[in-house]
């Protein structure tokens, strides 16, 4: 059994939670599971869960573009920059209408430096910051640079704004509210949070775990092939799949000139992903290989 | 007018730090050493939440959270602390990468790892990885060497199965101090006021930070700045049939009015393993018989039940 489960995770339940679901479901020895990027309990929406050989593909999976439906409250900071956190920081809510609001949004767009949410582990012992540095130390979160492909509002009842965000693996939402929150001259936090598509997986497509039974999991599996199609394929003669199989690498005329790539035999019993560098190929991870 | 002097990058240490054992205290004492030498910032870096806990769920196994990490990173001398958040963004990110946009985005003049760190995706980035790249950005590299205690290295995961196990007083000597659980004081069921050994039962969050074996153990539990002799239950209470697992302090020296918002307790010796008896009255007995040895403990070894290492410089 392989594959991708694309499930529609719900609100208060951990990524984990999930998982914990498939694993009952499939039985006494369920094969390797795992999933490709987790979502906060707050959120729900898109959760793709690899079951078997899929869970060598997660690094792909993860790398794709994410689209969520984003609910931003205007009026206060938290300390997890979402509303499960404790208010921090309190302000007026901005005065601004769609016009202003989207000119905002803007600015958002592009390629961004991001400070990623902070560190709840830092107020769970009952350490804040102010007395941290009284000893002398101070505690900077590292930045990351993430791209906004699109920030679009979708409606504006102040303290709340619904926006619709496409952006790059690695970008929380949550600090885009924090930070837009700022922008604005106010404070603002996370309160709701939708993943509506993960690379080629939507949410209309999702499935409830709830709902989850052997066969239906069976059925909702997409094929490893299918489910990155971001990456370029390469339709492989059998005999050069055996030596990518052996780990060599092979020449190949029609190869791309470089970056990952799925090669695939036409058969489908050979799956691979491998790096194209002038012509050859060099298998970077064997997803299966059946004789 | 004389051009101010500039101070040189930082000396930067890399790590996940988790437990600040005895190897981390020598890293970290070589990084500082080298700053004042430089006359440099002493900065570090860490990940946070430690790499096992995004690829393990189930890692609640954590020695010491970023926040009491950081107050021993300043009790080391450490001025600056960068927090890298570790989660599957940095995981897929690769070595060479690592180190360009992280370690040297933030211009050290020499850095200073522990001989077997390895970080970046899938931890392929090795000690050489480092060097290679830190020479071509222009810091130096400088490798601090395993220590050994005990007849073994000093390894975060070594200290955690001395932990699980009881084993406190080899977990002590490897941190270089007995380890600590903090946390906020909840009012019990009374069980230990009737018993006569009132308890302050400790809320300490087992998924934040490991908690040590089930039994009973001599600690120290401080309260508001002061240290007092105690003795310590850990388990399911089982005489009482009790269901969750409890993290109970009996004070040895003094009797509380009120209990107090907060408590830490520092693990010293176990005593024994935690067991049903037959009535509360032998529970009773057996306490008693518990608070006289830890007393002998804290009355005769006095000294040997301080930090181990706390007077030794390292």
């Amino acid at each position: 059994m392989r594959g991708i489960l694309n499930l529609a995770k719900p609100s208060g339940a951990s990524s984990y939670d999930v998982i914990r679901r498939v694993k009952r479901v499939l039985g006494p020895e369920p094969p390797a599971l795992g999933h490709a990027g987790t979502l906060d309990p707050l959120a729900s929406g898109v959760l793709l869960v690899l079951v078997g050989a899929a869970t060598r593909v997660s690094r792909f999976l993860m790398e794709s573009d994410k689209e969520y439906e984003a609910e931003v409250e205007f009026g206060a900071r938290t300390d997890t920059d979402d509303a499960t956190g404790a208010v921090v920081a309190e302000s007026a809510v901005p005065e601004l209408d769609r016009a202003g609001l989207e000119r905002l949004l803007a600015r958002f767009t592009g390629t961004i430096e991001q400070v990623p949410p902070a560190f709840s582990a830092l107020k769970q012992n009952g350490v804040p910051l102010y007395r941290l540095a009284r000893r002398g130390i101070r505690v900077q979160a590292r930045p990351r640079t993430v791209t906004v492909h699109r920030l679009e509002l979708i409606d504006w009842h102040p303290p709340r704004a619904r926006l619709r965000a496409q952006v790059s693996a690695g970008t929380y939402i949550r600090s885009l509210a924090r930070d837009i929150g700022r922008a604005a001259g106010s404070e603002a936090n996370l309160a709701g949070l939708v993943r509506t598509r993960s690379g080629a997986f939507r949410l209309v497509d999702a499935v409830e775990p709830a709902i989850l039974t052997p066969g239906l999991i069976a059925r909702s599996l997409v094929p490893v092939a299918d489910a990155l199609p971001g990456l370029p394929r390469i339709l492989l003669p059998g005999t050069d799949a055996g030596r990518l199989a052996r780990g060599q690498r092979i020449e190949l005329d029609g190869a791309p000139d470089s970056g990952f790539a799925l090669a695939i035999t036409d058969d489908r019993r050979f799956l691979a992903v491998v790096r194209a560098d002038h012509r050859t190929i060099r298998p970077v991870r064997i997803v299966y290989a059946e004789t | 007018m004389p051009k101010p002097e500039r101070r040189p990058g930082p000396v930067l240490t890399l790590g996940g730090f988790d437990g600040v054992h005895l190897g981390h205290r020598q890293i970290i004492a070589r990084t500082r050493d080298l700053a004042r030498r430089a006359g440099a910032p002493a900065a570090l870096l860490t990940y946070e939440p430690l790499p096992a806990q995004l690829t393990h769920p189930d890692f609640t196994y954590v020695l010491t959270p970023l926040a009491e990490k950081v107050l021993l990173f300043a009790e080391l001398g450490i001025e600056t602390v960068h927090v890298v958040r570790f989660d599957d963004a940095l995981r897929l990110t690769g070595p060479e990468e690592f180190v360009d946009r992280e370690v040297l985005g933030l211009s050290p003049s020499a850095v200073v790892v522990g001989h077997d760190h390895r970080f970046g995706c899938r931890g392929e980035g090795d000690v050489e990885l480092l060097r290679r790249r830190l020479t071509a950005g222009g810091a130096r590299l400088e490798v601090v060497p395993e220590i050994e205690v005990a007849g073994g290295p000093v390894r975060s995961t070594r200290i955690r199965e001395r932990l699980l196990l009881g084993d406190v007083g080899r977990a002590a000597e490897l941190l270089g101090r007995p380890y600590r659980l903090e946390g906020q004081v909840a009012s019990g069921t009374g069980t230990g006021r009737r018993l006569g050994f009132p308890t302050l039962n400790l809320v300490v969050g087992e998924r934040e930070k490991l908690v040590p074996a089930d039994g009973v153990y001599a600690v120290r539990v401080e309260l508001d700045g002061r240290e007092h002799p105690g003795l310590l239950n850990i388990g399911h209470r089982p005489t009482f049939r009790g269901e969750r697992r409890t993290v109970e302090a009996h004070l040895l020296d003094v009797r509380l009015d009120r209990p107090p918002a907060r408590a830490a307790v520092l693990f010293l010796v176990r005593l024994r393993p935690e067991r049903k008896f037959p009535d509360p009255g032998a529970l009773a007995r057996q306490i008693a018989a518990d608070a006289d040895r830890a007393r002998g403990l804290f009355a005769g070894r006095g000294q040997t039940l301080d930090s181990p290492h706390a007077s030794k410089k390292i």
